[in-house]
């Protein structure tokens, strides 16, 4: 070895592992510890502590991620202590108001109570020294556990034009998230409204706009990508996977001057059936009459039933006047027939605009969106979720909404979680809650997706569009996806068996929310 | 003991002295054989490693060092006095976070780890004499590396390096140029190649694997064209200086991975860096910034070629010719190129300076900062004017209370709009929604707020803007994301926190009497609209609050635009809510072509001019007849008489509703407010000729297109 060498580096060397010794006791004296003992002679405050996000009095699912959370009251150092009826508790002291919740340990807790219940003890420092023991916080673990994927679009607050667009996929019971596709990947074009197939990961579908021609549709199918030229707003696969209805919109973007700025108007939809067998485009008269505004498509679990919302066609000047009615129209797929349509809701008896109706895969619940007016509740603060119970038709507004929009919700395969975007958080960018149903259809107090850094949301300027539960990792690759839209080795052009659609290009904006 | 492990030391080290280490000192003793002693300067060498090429002569050597240190200190001096790192901050410099979520997304793509330390050390820019010292940290290190490189592989640093230098000071002044992200490019893939070079192992398979694998790891960190650089430099040192070619061939293999990554990624883009430098010259300076070094280092292998010790080689080295090179023996000849490219790099650094890109920038950048009489001092000196510099210009002058007297100071013309749309580029959107806010519109300020956040990132005056706009909304927990965003960014987090300890205190910031006063100003009645037309903004914005001062100066600036004169006369009485101690220069203008255009078309008087006559200037007057006068000289022929009319009258609006476009030279800073008047209006009104404007001649200024920031990824 060369000597020079090997004299510097006997030089070198002891202050290296100093260094190293330092970086690593600093970390650890950083870092939040794990102590046996709660904290000596407490002061007990008689009121629950702040917890930022709100994880308290809350149904979780046996399987989510830890709900790591900050403690918002003020301390030197904090204590905390999770526990449950069983099993063995974790403990964690901080000096920083970050708890992070190891994940293992939560797991093993959850698993040991589910169906009972889980606390959180919470202590602070003051800066004399003493401490204080707030009430403790009380979630209850559910018995069935939740899809253990969410896939969701991000996109900033948009207005007329897009730049970055995203459809991630988030394991539930950890932290990670990983691209599926982004704009980028596709020359910049809009993506649009992935829906997936009874939830199952392998597929779904979802829409491309800004491509010279018709806005395709990527198709998913057991993993086998091709394209659909054929340009199509909002999908709803039918649970066989033989057909997919979707609508096809004349949207217009504009601003107001006071209140919410943004606003959508649809001047003219009408409702298609795509026979993904046949590669055939129909338009059933019964969905698709010309003096009505036909949309939102959303396929019962048996198949029986196509459930959309309908509204009388108006001019933009009395986009306020615009109220959809919430309806269905039984459906045979093995003749091909259709029935009449029925009006679950009417607006004219609500006084309110019905939009985004899913049936829960039992088939009972019938979740709703209704607003003052039009069809794009997320751009109206007083748009909340409505649940109908299919079998008595009795429908009510939900306890969990907030003075904020809340739409755009999924049901878990179970039926017994929901996802939904809420702008309840700062009125401007959705996140995404879960709330648990029972078999009565009472939904409980919602909570925020857990992140690692429960400050992630603080700083975040993104906003979750579209949440849905998913059975399981999206395998497909983005590349696969990619190449779809720019270099498609399989497209299907479908034959139209009526006259074709008269739907104009996609805007250059995005109705992205 | 010591003595047996000493000598079994020296055994050891004897049988591991490398089989190169003969070579090596034949190499060294030759080198010191040469005239003038010449020192190589090569890097330290590893046992077993290849011997670089002989260095020059010293004298030689340390000019090299002077010249060098001194085109990178001038450099920075340019780049930090002329150029200035604070205008690139403000015009291009990507919004860098201190989070995990920025710092992991940097590892999803090719050179997204390269790009992430560009971004950081841009950040440095913020201040001007530590972004000159970050330019001279930067282009001296690529300076030094180059010219290792080319010691150790030719012997001779030449002109390449300076070449390079040049070409990365050019870049500079072109502001939207990613200067950091291709001189980071250029270091690592000169020094990662230099670190290759110096390797030990002979064995073929060995060099090639090692080079592949240093090539799949550098395309991902640093990026694809920072990635070919390493390939062409290894090929071209390999192939040229080397001779050889299996093992060039070999490494040239790796470029097969660019076409293997863009089967799988088809959006990916090989020119991914260089196209985001805005504009052709710009994206030519990028590609010679980074084939400089390649095409030097064949250039100078070309000049050089067999001109190498043959001691010093081994047995690869068949066929060189034993001479010494001969360019150490002509200095003359290393001055004159270096004199020839200083020059040539002075010339083409001079030309690619943007300078009225720089003005732009400053009218933005002062405006952003309230400093309205530096916007308007910066404003003289351009001769482009975007629509971004536009709205700050009509801002400053608002500010400085100038906008009714100086409006037509700047060129102005018949299609442009005081509140323009997208067709006139996104890169106004910012300084649109500024515009807006403060004549509190703050739903379309949001409009524009947003939009300027998808097209430019999240830059710090934008997050700035949208707390604001969100506070007025009364959305508190809205404008404290922006602020907590802003507060990660290096540089910002003092002020966010102010701002966030004032939300603390009061959601609505009370306090803050800005704010106080565009709450007055917020509008009562909502107008839903995809796009409102400018007139029926600032007329909401007038019926919301009469006192709205910059509403009716605006407005009455785009009746004078569009030529609106009834609009502007009804407003007229609007001039006693606001105190104006006269009617302004441009509004008596414009009453007195109302008042000829009526008397010549026998039209009744108006009235309000009826009650305003008496206070219209004499000097307004009397520059009228003398407008009159000229025209008439001219026997009424507008194309003829224009010369003349550019010259005397050319910021008059006769002028610009004759011709449809200002024709004077922008104020100078001295131009001093007069607001002393004549009250007497004279009767002898000179009849103007009966003009259609609408066959006014279309405006033939071209107006500069819309310096777009750089796209945000």
């Amino acid at each position: 070895m060369n000597p020079k060498l090997t004299w510097s580096l006997r030089r070198v060397w002891p202050g290296l592992i100093g260094l190293l010794a330092l970086t690593i006791g600093i970390m650890l004296g950083l870092a939040p510890g794990r102590s046996s003992e709660p904290p000596p002679h407490a002061r007990l405050v008689n009121r629950l502590p702040m917890l930022r996000p709100d994880y308290s009095d809350t149904v979780i699912p046996p399987n989510i991620a830890p709900l790591n959370f900050r403690v918002a009251e003020p301390g030197r150092a904090f204590w905390v202590e999770v526990r449950g009826e069983r099993g063995m508790s974790i403990r964690i002291g901080s000096r920083a108001s970050t708890v992070e919740i190891p994940a293992a340990p939560w797991r093993a807790l959850l698993t040991t109570n589910a169906g009972s219940r889980i606390y959180f003890d919470v202590f602070a420092r003051e800066p004399g020294g003493a401490w204080d023991r707030f009430l403790s916080v009380t979630n209850r673990v559910a018995l069935e556990p939740i899809d253990g994927t969410l896939v969701y679009r991000l996109l900033g607050p948009l207005y007329n034009y897009y730049n970055d667009i995203g459809i991630y996929q988030r394991d539930l019971e950890g932290y990670r998230q990983k691209l599926i596709v982004d704009s980028s990947d596709i020359g910049h074009h809009c993506l649009n409204c992935h829906t997936f197939l009874n939830g199952r990961p392998d597929t779904f579908a979802f829409h491309v706009r800004g491509v010279a021609g018709p806005q395709p549709m990527i198709l998913v199918q057991s993993n086998q990508v091709s394209r659909v030229d054929n340009t199509a707003g909002y999908f709803s696969w039918h649970p066989s996977g033989r057909l997919i209805a979707y609508s096809a919109n004349k949207l217009s973007f504009f601003v107001h001057t006071t209140g919410e700025a943004r606003d959508v108007f649809d001047a003219d939809s009408d409702l298609k059936i795509y026979r993904v067998d046949a590669n055939r485009v129909e338009t059933p008269p019964v969905i698709g009459q010309p003096d009505w505004n036909e949309t939102w498509p959303a396929w019962g679990p048996t198949g029986r039933h196509l459930y959309f919302c309908r509204a009388r066609k108006q001019t933009l000047r009395d986009f306020r006047k615009v109220r959809y009615d919430l309806a269905r129209v039984s459906y045979d797929l093995a003749r091909d027939a259709w029935g009449k349509v029925e009006t679950l809701v009417a607006a004219a008896d609500s006084g309110l605009s019905a939009s985004e109706p899913v049936v829960s895969p039992d088939g009972r619940w019938l979740l709703f969106c209704l607003a003052p007016y039009g069809n794009f509740p997320i751009y109206q603060p007083k748009a909340d979720l409505y649940v109908m119970d299919l079998r008595t038709r009795h429908w009510r507004r939900l306890s969990i909404n907030s003075d904020q929009a809340d739409t755009w919700h999924s049901w878990s395969r179970n039926g017994r979680w929901v996802v939904f975007s809420s702008k309840r958080d700062n009125g401007l960018l959705a996140r995404p809650y879960f709330t648990y149903v029972d078999e009565q259809g009472t939904f409980y107090k919602p909570f925020l997706l857990p992140q690692r850094d429960p400050a992630y949301y603080d700083a975040y300027l993104k906003t979750f569009n579209r949440p849905e539960l998913v059975t399981g990792p999206v395998a497909v690759s983005r590349a696969a996806l990619a190449r779809a839209v720019l270099r498609p080795e399989r497209v299907r052009r479908p034959a139209s068996s009526v006259a074709e659609d008269q739907t104009p290009a996609a805007p250059h904006y995005s109705t992205a929310q | 003991m010591r003595g047996a492990a000493a000598r079994g030391g020296d055994r050891v080290s004897k049988r591991r002295k490398p089989k190169r280490e003969a070579d090596i000192q034949v190499g060294r003793e030759a080198v010191r054989k040469v005239k003038g002693s010449g020192v190589g300067g090569a890097p330290g060498l590893a046992p077993g490693a290849p011997a670089p090429a002989p260095g020059q002569p010293a004298g030689a050597e340390k000019t090299s060092i002077w010249v060098g240190s001194g085109v990178c200190g001038l450099a920075a001096l340019f780049v930090g006095l002329g150029v200035e790192p604070v205008l690139r901050y403000h015009h291009a410099v990507t919004p860098f976070f201190w989070d995990t979520q920025s710092f992991r997304q940097c590892w999803a793509a090719p050179g997204g780890l390269l790009r992430y330390a560009a971004d950081f050390i841009a950040q440095l820019n913020w201040n001007n004499w530590i972004g000159a010292g970050l330019t001279l940290a930067l282009l001296g290190a690529t300076w030094v590396v180059g010219r290792r490189l080319l010691l150790y592989l030719i012997g001779s640093d030449g002109v390449t390096p300076l070449v390079a230098v040049f070409a990365l000071t050019a870049g500079y002044g072109r502001y939207a140029w990613p200067a950091e992200e291709i001189a980071l490019g250029l270091l690592l893939a000169s020094g990662a190649v230099l670190g290759w070079f110096a390797l030990p192992g002979r064995a073929l398979w060995a060099r090639v694997v090692s080079f592949w694998v240093l090539a799949t790891a550098f395309f991902w960190v640093a990026g694809p064209e920072p990635f070919v650089l390493l390939v062409l430099l290894a090929v071209g040192g390999e192939a040229g200086i080397r001779r050889r070619f299996a093992s060039a061939a070999g490494c040239g293999l790796a470029l097969l991975l660019m076409p293997a990554w863009m089967a799988c990624a088809p959006a990916f883009d090989p020119l991914q860096t260089l196209h985001r430098s805005q504009g052709s010259g710009s994206l030519a300076l990028g590609m010679a910034a980074y084939l400089v070094l390649p095409v030097g280092l064949m250039l100078s292998a070309l000049l050089r070629r067999g001109r190498w010790c043959p001691e010093a080689t081994g047995p690869d080295r068949r066929g060189a010719v034993s001479e010494r090179s001969s360019v150490g023996r002509m200095p003359w000849l290393r001055w004159s190129s270096w004199v020839l490219v200083s020059g040539g790099g002075v010339a083409l650094v001079w030309a690619s300076w943007d300078t009225q890109l720089e003005m732009s920038i400053q009218v933005d950048r002062f405006a952003c900062q309230r400093e309205w009489g530096q916007a308007l001092l910066a404003a003289t000196r351009l001769r482009q004017f975007s629509e971004t510099a536009n709205l700050q210009i009509t801002r400053a002058l608002f500010r400085v209370g100038r906008l009714p007297e100086d409006f037509l100071k700047f060129p102005q013309q018949r299609d442009r709009d005081l509140l323009p749309d997208y067709r006139y580029g996104m890169g106004m959107c910012r300084a649109e929604a500024q515009t807006l806010l403060e004549l509190g519109q703050v739903n379309l300020a949001a409009h524009f707020a947003h939009e300027a956040l998808e097209f430019d990132g999240p830059r710090p005056e934008t997050l700035e803007l949208l707390a604001r706009i969100y506070i007025l909304k009364d959305q508190p927990a809205a404008a404290r994301v922006f602020l907590n965003r802003l507060r990660l960014m290096p540089f910002h987090r003092a002020e966010a926190d102010a701002r966030l300890r004032a939300l603390a205190a009061d959601p609505k910031t009370a306090e803050d009497p800005e704010l106080a006063m565009l709450r007055t100003r917020l509008p009562h009645t909502d107008d839903p609209s995809p796009r409102l037309p400018t007139r029926v903004v600032l007329e909401q914005a007038l019926a919301a609050n009469r006192q709205n001062r910059m509403a009716f100066e605006y407005l009455m600036a785009d009746c004078l635009l569009e030529a609106q004169l009834d609009l502007l006369t009804r407003e007229i009485p609007r001039l006693a809510d606001f105190s104006y101690p006269a009617i302004p220069t441009l509004y008596e203008q414009a009453l007195i072509f109302d008042q000829v255009l009526r008397w010549v078309n026998r039209l009744p008087d108006s009235q309000i001019l009826a009650r305003v006559r008496t206070n219209i200037r004499q000097a307004t007057l009397d520059e009228y007849h003398r407008f009159a006068a000229v025209l008439e000289s001219y026997h009424q022929d507008r194309a003829a008489a224009r010369g003349a009319l550019a010259a005397q009258f050319g910021n008059t609006w006769w002028y610009y509703v004759l011709y449809g476009q200002t024709g004077g030279q922008p104020p100078s800073p001295e131009d001093a407010w007069t607001s002393r008047f004549s009250a007497i209006l004279g009767n002898s009104v000179r009849e103007l000729p009966a003009t259609d404007n609408s066959n006014a001649p279309a405006p033939t200024r071209a107006v500069a297109p819309e310096p777009a920031s750089a796209p945000s990824r």
